[in-house]
C-alpha cells in the first residue's frame, strides 16, 4: 500500500457548509462528520460520485480509527484491502450519498436547503437527535 | 319607619313586576335576606329603595362617568314604546302606613337608551292623605328619614370597606357624618355669613385707615386671602384624592373578579420558570453530551465493522502467526535444524510440520493487510467498549428531563387556553391603572401635607399679623366704629367656630361611645383583649388604643377591621336614630366580606338587638348553610329570597320557602 502522503478528501460543494460548522460546533476536527456520513451511506447503500467538490480535509488527519472504519467499508465491497486513494474515493462516495440520506431523513428538522445545505434550528435539540440517532440506529426497521 | 314592601317593574335586573315582602320583626324575626351573586340585582335593590324614598338615581358610589339605566333594558329592546319602570314602596311611621311610588320611562332613540322621570306619588293609607309634587314629598318624607343621614341606614359594603382603610375617603366619610349628624346647618350657614361680612368690614376698614396700620391690614388681607386659597386648593386636593380613591376601589373590586384567573397566573408564571429551568439543565448537559461526538463516527458504523471483523475471522482462519516471518521458517527447513536444536533429517514427522508451518507462514503474510485489518478492528472494538453505556445514561437523564418539560409544555398549554387573551390584557390595562392611581393618590397626598404646612405657617403669621393690628390700633388709639364693628364680627365668629368646636366634640364623643359599645359586643375574645377604646383622631381617622391606652390600629386585622367599621357605622345610625333601639331599618349590602365566624355570630346575635329591621344583601360566598343556621339558631330569620338570574340582564326574586325546616 503506498503512503498517505498530501491526498486530500474532498465533499460536494453544496455539502461543505454543514461540514464544516458541525466540525467547528459538534466535533473536533471535519473528518468525524465525514466517517458518519460515509459509514451511514454504506449502511443504507447510498453512494453517490462527487461532481462539484470542495476539499473538506487532508487524509493524514484521519485518525487510525477512522481509516480503520474506511479500510473495512472498502473491504466489505471489494473484499481486497485497496489502495489509500481507492479508499478514499469510495469513501467519498458514500458520505456523498449518507449525508443526503442523512439530511433529508433523520436531521431533516435541523436543515435547510437552498442551494446548499444551512444547519438551522435548535443545536441542543440537534446534538441529542446525533446521539439518539447513532445509539438507536440498530434499531432501525430495514428496509 | 318600617319598611313592608318592595315592588319593582322594570327597574334595572328585574323585568316584570317583582315584590319583596320584608321581615316585620313578629317573634324577634327582624332578618330579611336577600342572596344573589354578584351582578344579579342586590345592589339594585337598594337602589330602587333610594330611589323610591329620595328619588336618587344614582348612588354615591357610582362614578360620575358611570352610564346607569334604571329601566330594565330587556323590556326596552322587546318594546316599540317607550317602557315604563316603577317602584312602589310600601312603608309604615308611628303605626302609620304610607305607600311611596316613582315612576320613569325609557326608550330607545337612535340606540341610545333614553330614560326621563314620569311622576312619584307619596299616600298615607291609613289617613288616606296623598302628595304628588317632589318638594311636597320631600319635605314628608324628611319627617320620617332625615335626608341626611339616609346612608347610615343603607350602607353598602364598599362604605364598610372603605372605613376600614386609613385613607382621605375614611376621615372624609367620617368628618361628613359628623356633620350631618350635628344637624346645624344654620349655624353652618351663619358662620359662612359671618365670614363673609367680616371680608366686607376689612375692607371698608381698608379704606378708611392709612399709615402703617393701612400697610398691616393689607399684609394681613393679604396673608387671609393667600390662606383661603390655599384651603380651597387642599380642599380640591382632597376632592381630587377622593375621586381617585373611589377610582381605585372600582378598580380593586374588577380585579378581585379576576382572583381565580390570577392564581392561574401564578401557576402559569410558576411553569413556564420550571420550563426555563428545564431548558437551561437540558441545555448543560447536552453541552456534557459532545464530549462523546469524536466516538460517534465509529459507533455507528458498528454492525457493519461487526460483518466485516466476522467475515474477516472466516476468511483468516487458522493463520494466527503474527511476529513469525516465512524466511525464517525456510532457513530452518534448509538447514534441516530447529530451533530447539533437532536435527530434521533424523525426525522425517517434525520436518513435515516445519514445512507445513513454512505454507501457513506464507499464506499469512500473503494476506498480512487483512490481518492487520482485523486487528484493528479488535482495537476498534476494544477503544468502544463501555463506552456506549456510559452515553446512553446521559441521554437517559437528558431525555426523562425533555419529558418533565414536555408534560409542563402541555399543562401550559392547556393553562393558555383556560386564560384567553382578553381577559389577560384587561387584567393587565387594570393593574396599569392600578398603579397609575396609587401613584396619582401619593402625588396628591404629598401635595396636600405641602399645602397643609403652609397653612401651618400661614395661621402662625395671620395670628401675628392680627396682633400687630391690635398694637397699632392701640398706639394709633383709634377706636372708630369700623373697629368696633371688626372686633365684633371676629368674636362672633370666634363663638361660632367655638359652638361648632362644642357641638362637634360632643357627637364625637357619643359616636366613640356607641362604636366602642358596638366593637366590644362584636369582637371575639382575643379582639375584646386586645383593643379598648376607639377614638376618633382631630384630623377625623378613626384609631383603637390597647390596653395600655397606646394606639394600636395597626396591630389589627383586617377582619377586625371591617368589626371596627361595622361598629362605627352602625354607631352613625344610632346616634343618627336617637335611640338605643333604631326605629329605622338597617340595609347591608355584602357585610360579611372578611368576618371571623365568631365575628359575625356576635353580629347575628347583636344587630336585631339594636334595630327593628335588618335587611341583608349577601352573596352565596359569604352566606352559606351555616351562616344560615346560625339566623335560625337565634330565631331572627323571618324572609329568605333568592335572586335567580334568567337570563343576561333579568333576574327573577325567589322566596325560599322553608326558613328552620317549617314552611312559612
Amino acid at each position: 500500500m503506498e503512503e498517505i502522503g498530501q491526498l486530500r478528501i474532498f465533499v460536494p460543494d453544496e455539502q461543505f457548509s454543514i461540514y464544516q460548522k458541525l466540525g467547528r460546533n459538534f466535533f473536533s476536527k471535519n473528518s468525524q462528520f465525514f466517517v458518519y456520513c460515509a459509514i451511514t451511506g454504506k449502511r443504507k447503500g447510498y453512494k453517490q460520485s462527487l461532481k462539484n467538490k470542495h476539499e473538506l480535509f487532508q487524509a493524514n488527519t484521519l485518525s487510525q480509527h477512522e481509516w480503520t472504519v474506511l479500510k473495512s467499508i472498502y473491504y466489505d465491497d471489494e473484499n481486497v484491502a485497496g489502495t489509500y486513494k481507492d479508499i478514499i474515493t469510495k469513501a467519498q462516495d458514500y458520505a456523498s450519498g449518507g449525508f443526503e440520506w442523512l439530511m433529508n431523513n433523520e436531521f431533516r428538522d435541523f436543515v435547510h436547503f437552498d442551494e446548499n445545505y444551512l444547519l438551522t434550528g435548535n443545536e441542543t435539540e440537534f446534538q441529542i437527535k446525533l446521539i439518539d440517532y447513532t445509539l438507536n440506529h440498530k434499531n432501525e426497521v430495514p428496509f | 319607619m318600617k319598611i313592608e314592601s318592595l315592588t319593582m317593574k322594570n327597574f334595572r335586573q328585574y323585568y316584570g313586576r317583582q315584590t319583596i315582602d320584608f321581615a316585620q320583626g313578629e317573634n324577634q324575626e327582624v332578618v330579611t335576606v336577600i342572596l344573589g351573586e354578584n351582578g344579579r340585582g342586590k345592589t339594585g335593590i337598594y337602589r330602587a329603595m333610594l330611589f323610591a324614598l329620595f328619588g336618587d338615581e344614582k348612588l354615591n358610589q357610582d362614578t360620575d362617568e358611570a352610564s346607569l339605566n334604571l329601566v330594565n333594558l330587556k323590556a326596552i329592546k322587546e318594546s316599540n314604546d317607550n317602557v315604563e319602570a316603577e317602584v312602589t314602596l310600601t312603608f309604615s311611621h308611628n303605626s302609620q302606613q304610607y305607600v311611596i311610588s316613582r315612576k320613569l320611562v325609557g326608550g330607545l332613540i337612535n340606540d341610545k337608551v333614553t330614560e326621563q322621570r314620569a311622576g312619584q306619588k307619596l299616600k298615607g293609607i291609613t289617613s288616606g292623605e296623598e302628595w304628588i309634587g317632589e318638594e311636597d314629598i320631600s319635605l314628608q318624607i324628611q319627617q320620617f328619614i332625615d335626608e341626611r343621614v339616609k346612608n347610615y341606614f343603607f350602607f353598602d359594603g364598599e362604605r364598610i370597606e372603605r372605613l376600614t382603610r386609613v385613607s382621605h375617603q375614611q376621615r372624609k366619610e367620617i368628618s361628613t357624618g359628623i356633620k350631618n349628624l350635628l344637624k346645624i346647618d344654620d349655624v353652618f350657614k351663619t358662620e359662612a355669613v359671618l365670614k363673609e361680612v367680616k371680608s366686607k368690614a376689612n375692607a371698608e376698614l381698608s379704606k378708611y385707615s392709612s399709615g402703617e396700620y393701612k400697610k398691616a391690614l393689607h399684609e394681613l388681607e393679604k396673608r387671609e386671602k393667600e390662606y383661603a386659597d390655599l384651603l380651597l386648593e387642599k380642599e380640591n386636593n382632597e376632592e381630587y384624592s377622593s375621586t381617585m380613591e373611589n377610582e381605585l376601589n372600582n378598580v380593586n373590586q374588577k380585579l378581585s373578579e379576576f382572583e381565580s384567573m390570577s392564581a392561574l397566573l401564578n401557576s402559569r408564571d410558576q411553569l413556564e420558570q420550571e420550563v426555563k429551568k428545564a431548558e437551561a439543565k437540558i441545555e448543560e448537559k447536552t453541552m456534557q453530551l459532545r464530549v462523546f461526538n469524536d466516538y460517534l463516527p465509529l459507533m455507528m458504523g458498528e454492525d457493519t465493522l461487526e460483518l466485516v471483523q466476522a467475515k474477516l475471522k472466516k476468511e483468516l482462519e487458522n493463520q494466527d502467526f503474527s511476529g513469525i516471518s516465512s524466511s525464517f521458517v525456510q532457513q530452518l527447513v534448509s538447514d534441516m535444524q530447529c530451533i530447539c536444536g533437532t536435527d530434521l533429517s533424523k525426525n522425517q514427522e517434525q520436518l513435515q510440520e516445519l514445512k507445513s508451518l513454512e505454507a501457513s507462514v506464507k499464506e499469512y503474510e500473503e494476506n498480512k493487510t487483512s490481518h492487520e485489518l482485523l486487528e484493528a478492528l479488535n482495537s476498534l472494538f476494544d477503544f468502544l467498549s463501555g463506552r456506549k453505556d456510559v452515553i446512553e445514561l446521559q441521554l437517559t437523564d437528558i431525555n426523562q428531563m425533555s419529558y418533565e418539560k414536555e408534560e409542563n409544555q402541555v399543562k401550559l398549554e392547556k393553562l393558555n387556553n383556560r386564560l384567553s387573551d382578553s381577559a389577560e390584557g384587561e387584567m393587565q390595562h387594570l393593574n396599569d391603572k392600578r398603579k397609575e392611581l396609587h401613584r396619582k393618590i401619593d402625588e396628591a397626598e404629598n401635595q396636600r401635607e405641602r399645602l397643609q404646612s403652609q397653612l401651618t405657617s400661614l395661621t402662625e403669621t395671620i395670628k401675628n399679623g392680627k396682633s400687630h393690628l391690635k398694637e397699632l390700633e392701640k398706639r394709633s388709639g383709634v377706636r372708630s366704629k369700623l373697629l368696633e364693628k371688626n372686633d365684633l364680627l371676629d368674636r362672633s365668629l370666634q363663638t361660632m367656630s367655638g359652638l361648632i368646636a362644642t357641638f362637634e366634640k360632643e357627637m364625637i364623643e357619643e359616636l366613640e361611645r356607641a362604636a366602642q359599645q358596638n366593637l366590644q359586643y362584636l369582637l371575639d375574645a382575643s379582639g375584646q383583649s386586645m383593643i379598648s377604646r376607639v377614638k376618633i383622631n382631630k384630623d377625623y381617622s378613626i384609631e383603637v388604643y390597647n390596653a395600655y391606652n397606646q394606639p394600636f390600629l395597626a396591630n389589627i386585622s383586617q377582619g377586625q377591621r371591617q368589626v371596627l367599621s361595622l361598629s362605627f357605622i352602625t354607631a352613625l345610625a344610632q346616634v343618627a336614630g336617637g335611640d338605643s333601639t333604631l326605629e329605622m331599618p338597617l340595609l347591608m349590602d355584602t357585610p360579611f366580606g372578611r368576618l371571623s365566624e365568631m365575628h359575625q355570630k356576635n353580629l347575628i346575635d347583636y344587630l336585631p338587638q339594636i334595630c327593628s329591621q335588618w335587611v341583608l344583601l349577601v352573596t352565596g360566598r359569604e352566606f352559606g348553610e351555616e351562616e344560615k343556621k346560625k339566623f335560625e339558631e337565634f330565631g331572627v330569620l323571618g324572609k329568605f329570597y333568592e335572586l335567580e338570574s334568567q337570563e343576561a340582564g333579568m333576574t327573577v326574586i325567589r322566596e325560599k320557602q322553608e326558613i328552620g325546616g317549617v314552611k312559612k
